[in-house]
């Protein structure tokens, strides 16, 4: 090998101990930046700055060991300076073009020993400065809760000195359908994790760790999260510590049907109704539907029909959209049918019932026949009928079958079966009266009843009729509008409208009764055929039983209890008071937990602790963090006032602070 | 102290309305065995207003699919937490029926899981006692429906109070006459009413 060879290699030599001696530098500097830093905690700022500082301080070394550069001349020249055995010839003899005597000469040269002292020197000092700066760096993470509490000690005055803890590292699985990725955190005083994930605990610096769950101790290397807040007690040797578990539950898949926007009522069975709803979920979505149900049937018989349209798989987004069409003309549906049609998802949990959203769910109905004829509430069947009032058709027929019969018949008996048909003519047309006089006279068993002081705008209350004004009411409504199809008038209330038919009812039942009455049965016959048309144009205008009532539901009580007679109204009962026991309990194990923070820190944020856990439910998220944070601040040493004052506040039932400024410094 | 009221509850969707005379049959048996003060009329109340807070007892039938709206299903939930006492009966005779099915579904979405009633639980006997636990209706007896038996009720507990029961054998149908007709049951059907109505007072 030639003598520029072994320079140049010589070189390669130079820089790779120039290059170890600046990483060796670098990295003692950054570790011991971060075993002074460690007892203040670990973050990515801290990791961040020794990181940099490392790379600082090897990038000086470097640039410092490498000088002007590891080029042959610079070498030779290195090397002449360290072995004057070479008589200076070195430089001369690398140089190109030199003499080959002269490349003989140094031949023979051998300068190893400087290369190797060269290494020794430059690499010892800092190797020895890494393995002080490592050994710092172990100290300081074995006793940096100790430290920690020295340093908060002394840099806040007035801070209680917390007890020695356990440096717990909390690794949280979730499970494998969140398709998440877990977290690990350090000292946790509250661990938030999903529901069925998985907790592996582990400590440094101590070689057992117990884990008891209430009386129950439970490993260590995997603790299932169910729904219940729980705290979990890790012991080692003497010393013990809580961290609250805060189970975070799936929440189901939330749906809004957007189609049909509401319920509707359909005439015939027929269409297409198109379907369309947006779901989502805090995890993912696995698959996602139209349900419907068809009810057909009424009284005391339905049947149901259920079924499934537009399903589609959703491959866990969090977000999606589903649309479907629903043809009625497929369902077969009669007229009274109902169909309920809502929009289902699932989630990823394999627990699918618990996981099942729904949307609210619209209804179609499909009219019964004749239901568009009618302006009236349905009531209640009457339970029988009264079989002493004869119907207007079957007086009809009585007097169509006398007129027929009276040439038979003499003057007097034609009279007197002609007077017979018109007491129960005036027996009908009385049903009639007590129907409109219930209407107009305010009778509160009536349709329309004032008694509870309601007016309407422009109208004053209507004292009850006499037999004359009725009478006179049903001529004016016979001679103003006989025959005509029912219809509000500019000055009429609905009330008068839909007793006017009645009202003509009553008017040729009268005049039919007094045809009647006199012995002239044809002469009756036309007005009863009035009253009779009159009647069904009411009968189809609103459910009207003319010869029974409805049944009221209204007990007496006292007749039950046979104390007599009395007209009770409903009295309801007042709103129930919030107990405040629970409350003042808390309160009091509140207080005791800043008594004892005065004394033990670490048994104080425990107590805390196991307080937010039986109060969970009751606290807003940002008191329930304030709960944590405080007893985080206990345990490290810190100030836990502002904390404790929020949680003192939700105790108390103060006011909380959304409503507040934000600059108003209260949370 | 202010008397007691029957509430019925009346909800958006289905027919809440099937079973008009329960209430009045109920008020007379109330009236009729205990010394209870009580309004002589029911009444009725949404179940999504804050109105059902003013009443202790709320009765709730129906024989159609019941979907609540998310008003209803807080109110439902509100009232029970409150000490209110929540019955619902399925109206339909048969097993596993429509409003079965959906009724169940929303009590498990407003109110928690339905357990069995244990036939010794003491609202077999908070007045009268029933050592067979919930009586049998005639529509299970006779044919009507599925021909089976509904042995047991469901409940939503809070705590150990039953807070929501609910009932598949049909005691709409079975107490949905007048009043006045039950001097012509030798054994009156509807003393189980006042055993629910007893314990939701005293619960």
């Amino acid at each position: 090998m030639r003598s520029r060879e072994r320079v140049e290699a010589t070189g390669r030599s130079l820089a790779a101990i120039a290059l170890g001696k600046s990483l060796l530098l670098g990295t003692a500097a950054g570790a011991t930046l971060a075993a002074v830093t460690w007892p203040l905690g670990v973050g990515r700022a801290t990791v961040f700055v020794s990181l940099m500082l490392a790379v600082g301080i090897g990038w000086w070394t470097y640039r410092r060991a490498r000088g002007t550069g590891f080029s042959v001349p610079n070498v030779a020249l290195w090397i002449e300076e360290r072995l004057p055995s070479s008589g200076w010839k070195l430089v001369t003899a690398v140089e190109d073009g030199a003499p080959e005597a002269l490349e003989q000469s140094v031949a023979a040269l051998d300068w190893s020993s400087v290369t190797r002292q060269a290494t020794q020197k430059a690499l010892a000092t800092p190797a020895v400065a890494l393995l002080a700066a490592l050994g710092l760096l172990a100290t300081s993470i074995v006793f940096a809760p100790a430290v920690s509490r020295v340093l908060a000690t002394r840099l806040t005055p007035g801070a209680r000195v917390p007890t020695e803890t356990l440096d717990v590292t909390v690794e949280v699985i979730l499970p494998g359908y969140a398709r998440r990725r877990g977290e690990s955190l350090r000292n946790p005083a509250v661990v938030r994790a999903l529901v069925g994930s998985r907790l592996r605990l582990s400590t440094v610096g101590r070689d057992s760790l117990r884990l008891t769950v209430g009386d129950r101790e439970v490993a260590t290397s995997s603790w299932p999260v169910g729904p219940q807040a729980v705290a979990l007690r890790l012991r080692s040797g003497e010393t013990s510590r809580l961290i609250a578990i805060d189970p975070i539950p799936d929440s189901a898949p939330a749906v809004q049907l957007r189609n049909p926007p509401r319920d509707t009522v359909l005439a015939v069975a027929g269409g297409v109704f198109a379907l369309g709803a947006d779901v989502r979920d805090d995890l993912g979505i696995a698959r996602a539907a139209f349900e419907y149900i068809v009810s057909s049937g009424s009284g005391e018989t339905f049947t149901f029909t259920t079924g499934s349209i537009g399903a589609r798989q959703l491959g866990g987004a969090q977000t999606g959209a589903i649309t479907g069409t629903l043809s009625l003309a497929t369902l077969n549906l009669k007229p009274g049918d109902f169909v309920h049609v809502r929009a289902v998802a699932t989630d990823l949990r394999p627990d699918s019932a618990a996981a099942r959203g729904a949307s609210e769910t619209r209804t179609i109905r499909i009219a019964r026949a004749g239901e568009f004829d009618s302006v009236a509430v349905e009531a209640a069947a009457p339970p029988e009928e009264d079989k002493a009032v004869l119907s207007q058709r079957m007086l009809i027929n009585l007097t169509e079958a006398l007129v027929r019969r009276r040439r038979q018949l003499a003057r007097t008996t034609l009279a007197d079966e002609s007077r017979t048909i018109a007491r129960d003519q005036a027996r009908l047309r009385k049903q009639v009266s007590d129907i409109v006089f219930a209407r107009f006279g305010d009778d509160p068993t009536g349709e329309h009843f004032h008694g509870d002081g309601h007016q309407h705008e422009g109208q004053e209350l209507r004292p009850a009729l006499t037999p004359d004004e009725l009478l006179q009411a049903a001529e004016n409504a016979t001679s103003a509008a006989a025959g005509k199809v029912l219809d509000f008038e500019s000055d009429e209330t609905p009330v008068v409208a839909v007793n006017r038919p009645l009202l003509e009812a009553y008017n040729f039942m009268w005049e039919a009764g007094r045809e009647l009455d006199q012995g002239a049965p044809e002469k009756a016959l036309p007005p009863m055929y009035r009253a009779l048309d009159a009647i069904q144009r009411a009968r189809a205008a609103e459910r009207l039983y003319l010869r029974s009532r409805p049944p009221r539901a209204v007990v007496d009580v006292d007749r039950v209890r046979l104390q007599g007679r009395e007209k009770g109204t409903p009295a309801a009962r007042e709103p129930r008071e919030a107990s405040t026991g629970a409350a003042r309990v808390a309160l009091a194990r509140f207080a005791r937990v800043v008594v004892l923070a005065r004394s033990d820190a670490a048994a104080a944020a425990d107590s805390l602790l196991l307080l937010r856990i039986d109060l969970l439910p009751r606290l807003s998220p940002a008191q329930a963090d304030a709960a944590a944070s405080a007893a985080t601040s206990l345990r490290a040493g810190r100030d836990a006032a502002a904390d404790l004052a929020v949680l003192r506040r939700a105790l108390e039932g103060v006011v909380a602070s959304d409503s507040m400024s934000r600059w108003s410094g209260v949370r | 102290m202010s008397e007691f009221v029957f509430a019925t509850a009346q909800y958006e969707s289905g027919d809440w309305d099937s079973a008009p005379l329960v209430p009045a049959n109920l008020i007379d048996s109330i009236a009729r065995y205990t010394s209870i003060p009580v309004a002589p009329a029911g009444v009725v109340v949404a179940l999504s207003s804050n109105d059902v807070l003013r009443f202790p007892f709320l009765f709730m039938t129906g024989h159609l699919p019941v979907r609540f709206t998310e008003a209803e299903r807080a109110s439902v939930r509100r009232f029970i937490d409150r000490g209110g006492f929540l019955f619902i009966d399925d109206h339909n005779h048969d097993i596993d029926g429509a409003f079965h099915k959906t009724v169940t579904e929303e009590i498990q979405r407003s109110a928690g899981p339905l357990v069995t009633v244990s036939k010794r639980h003491e609202l077999f006997s908070s007045f009268f006692t029933f050592p067979d636990g919930p009586p049998n209706t005639s529509h299970e007896l006779n044919g009507w429906g599925d021909n089976l038996l509904h042995p047991d009720l469901k409940a939503v507990f809070r705590g150990d109070r039953i807070a929501l029961l609910y009932s598949n054998k049909d005691y709409s149908s079975e107490w949905s006459y007048h009043p006045e007709n039950k001097r012509f049951y030798s054994v009156d059907n509807t003393r189980f009413g006042v055993n629910l109505v007893v314990y939701a007072l005293t619960r």
